[in-house]
């Protein structure tokens, strides 16, 4: 059986099943102000379907030819892995350092990953998009960045 | 009636108000390119300063950012595939494709050309047949509502990209995630297993950037895309044919828009998904959709904008705003010492005139700003990617945080990336899951309401002839996809 499918469903069946969990909770505590249909029955209702579209998947791959239900992109994490971390750290340096400072970092790196290679360049980029964001959007957009 | 537009017209091209109701259409387009900063924002920002100006351009202004903020979203979703308001989401289905084509220009041309025919029927219906429509408006409760929002999603059904049970599937798992946070009726935590960030559950706009914008970059990084298109440019205008069924689908959508624009609490990012399933409904190649048709994007375009226009005919005729920015304006109108309602035309007919004909004059200026420059907007698609991509990521993290100026937004932008980054790569379709986190919590909120309304029992929806009707609808609807549904195929 395809691996990447067995992984689907059970995310799948594994996110229905805490929204089971949740709603059948829920059903069960008594509120201030009662009424006909609660806020568990909802969850119920929308997880039980999640449950069983994703036993449906499994079941439906169980039967056709491994890989064939990839998509048009490898999945291998390659510059989108490293994309993908230097937005994790971003999103980490952004409350410590300061928006205008991770900004400029994060612009730096980032046109690296998609195919800068002089560090001048690099960092003249960074320097002024991290400027005209924090002016755009800030001073502008009466935005308040960290 | 004709002499009241005729001053209307007068009113509206007076110097003053010319000035205030292109700078509202100009910072509109601007607020709705820029993911994030809502119109509503907008509007609440400026409501204040306004108070230096006339009633008359005050409202010309708060209305021009309002309806141009409709047409500015769909910049960034047909060229970045990054939705500048939820009412762009389905622009970017189709437009982004057209971009990827080399149609970059027919796509932003036709988004504003459907935009023009909304508004031009808009004000056309609000002249003549408003009062009345807004009555029939007022006829709709929470069973209405319910009934109405299970037939929205039936719009799912067009938004599987091939696999029913993987768009249906993603679907649910939007109406789950929607969910997270405190229940609105009864204050109890849902899906939150004591983790305070999780209260206030997810915000649409980070999911927005998350799954289109973050992961359409991630994805292109991958790929090791140079530029989103690399060709010379086509044409820059639809013609012929291209443009004669993007008109034909701009009315469609129009007459769609108009009419469910009408409700309270109806949004444009719903009415532009039905309008959309509608639309390759009625298309002879459905299939095509997706791929980069004109109709996907002149449908949805022209829809968020007839609802934004018909929010005005119960605003001004009885006083009652269809949504946040229309309260707003409301709260405008009363700052002035004017009560909107069926005195407003008698009492102040010059100002309510002039709103209207002011509305047809910003939609003309729409038309007039954007379309010279479709040319330059389209010469974006050829930036290298190499800077476009970190800019996308950039524009992308500032819209989540600017939502509640919060980190937890852009952490969810950031895990919805790598969901929609995942989805990509195993051809699981977005869109539907967007379409189930915005009907998700309406189709809760009106069917607990509407049992509420009734002690528990379920006749009320068929003891109610238009709530029944929208079901038998619904139920029609399923019926005549039953093939759809038995192949899992669509």
């Amino acid at each position: 059986m395809d691996r990447a499918v067995l992984i689907e469903s059970m995310l799948l069946m594994g996110l229905a099943a805490l929204g089971l969990f949740e709603g059948i909770r829920l059903t069960t505590v008594a509120l201030v102000s009662p009424e006909p249909l609660g806020p568990g029955w909802y969850l119920v209702v929308v997880s039980g379907l999640l449950f069983i579209a994703g036993a449906l998947h499994l079941a439906g791959r169980r039967r056709s030819v491994p890989g064939q239900a990839g998509g048009s992109l490898p999945f291998r994490f390659g510059p989108a892995a490293r994309a993908l971390g230097l937005l994790v750290l971003y999103a980490a340096a952004m409350p410590v350092v300061g928006y205008l400072v991770s900004t400029a970092a994060f612009f730096a790196l980032a046109v690296r990953i998609f195919g800068v290679h002089s560090w001048v360049r690099s960092v003249a980029l960074a320097v002024v998009l991290a400027a005209l964001f924090q002016y755009g959007f800030a001073n502008l957009g009466g935005m308040v960045l960290p | 009636m004709d002499s009241g537009l005729l001053q209307g017209f007068l009113g509206a091209l007076t110097p003053d108000t010319l000035w205030y109701c292109f700078l509202g259409v100009l910072l509109g387009t601007g607020v709705g390119v820029l993911p994030g900063l809502g119109s509503g924002a907008t509007t609440a920002i400026l409501l204040p300063l306004t108070v230096y100006l006339s009633p008359k351009d005050a409202i010309v202004m708060l209305a021009g950012i309002y309806y141009g903020s409709m047409y500015g979203g769909s910049t960034t979703s047909i060229l970045m595939n990054v939705p500048g308001e939820a009412a762009s989401v389905v622009t970017a289905l189709d437009g982004f494709q057209m971009t990827k084509q080399g149609r970059a220009g027919q796509a932003l041309a036709i988004a504003a050309i459907g935009s023009f025919v909304a508004g031009t029927g808009g004000v056309i219906l609000l002249s003549f047949i408003g009062p009345t429509l807004a009555d029939l408006a007022l006829k709709f409760g929470a069973p209405e509502y319910f009934g109405l929002v299970a037939f929205s999603l039936t719009a799912l059904l067009s938004l599987t990209g091939g696999s029913v049970l993987k768009g249906l599937t993603v679907g649910m798992a939007g109406m789950l995630v929607a969910s997270v946070g405190l229940d609105p009726m009864s204050g109890r935590q849902r899906l939150v297993f004591g983790f305070p960030e999780l209260m206030s559950g997810f915000d649409l706009i980070p999911v927005l950037m998350g799954l289109f914008g973050v992961a359409e970059v991630l994805a292109s990084a991958e790929e090791g895309i140079v530029s989103i298109y690399s060709g010379a440019l086509g044409r820059l205008l639809p013609r012929g044919e291209e443009l004669r069924k993007g008109i034909v689908a701009s009315l469609r959508a129009t007459g769609l828009g108009l009419g469910l624009g009408l409700l309270p609490g109806m949004l444009p990012s719903v009415v532009s998904f039905i309008s959309y399933d509608l639309e390759r409904r009625f298309s002879r190649h459905p299939e095509r959709f997706g791929t980069g048709v004109i109709e996907g994007v002149a449908a949805p375009e022209a829809a968020n904008n007839a609802v934004a226009q018909a929010g005005f005919i119960p605003l001004l005729s009885l006083g009652i705003p269809t949504s946040p920015v229309l309260a707003i304006l409301l709260a405008a109108f009363m700052m002035y010492g004017l009560q909107p309602g069926p005195l407003l035309f008698s009492q102040h007919p010059d100002l309510a005139w002039s709103i209207i004909g002011s509305m047809y004059v910003g939609n003309v200026m729409l038309l007039v700003l954007n379309l010279p420059l479709v040319g330059l907007w389209a010469r974006f698609s050829r930036v290298p990617y190499k800077f476009l991509g970190p800019f996308i990521l950039g524009v992308c993290i500032v819209g989540a945080y600017s939502i509640r100026n919060s980190m937890f937004d852009v952490w969810s932008a950031i895990l919805f990336g790598l969901v929609g980054y995942a989805m990509k790569a195993r051809n699981w379709p977005a869109a539907p899951l967007i379409l189930g986190f915005i009907l998700g919590p309406m189709l809760e909120r009106y069917l607990r309401g509407s049992l509420q309304m009734s002690g528990g029992s379920a006749e009320i929806f068929l003891n109610r002839p238009i709530a029944a009707g929208f079901l038998l609808l619904t139920v029609l609807v399923l019926a005549m996809s039953r093939r759809l549904l038995a192949t899992g195929k669509a």
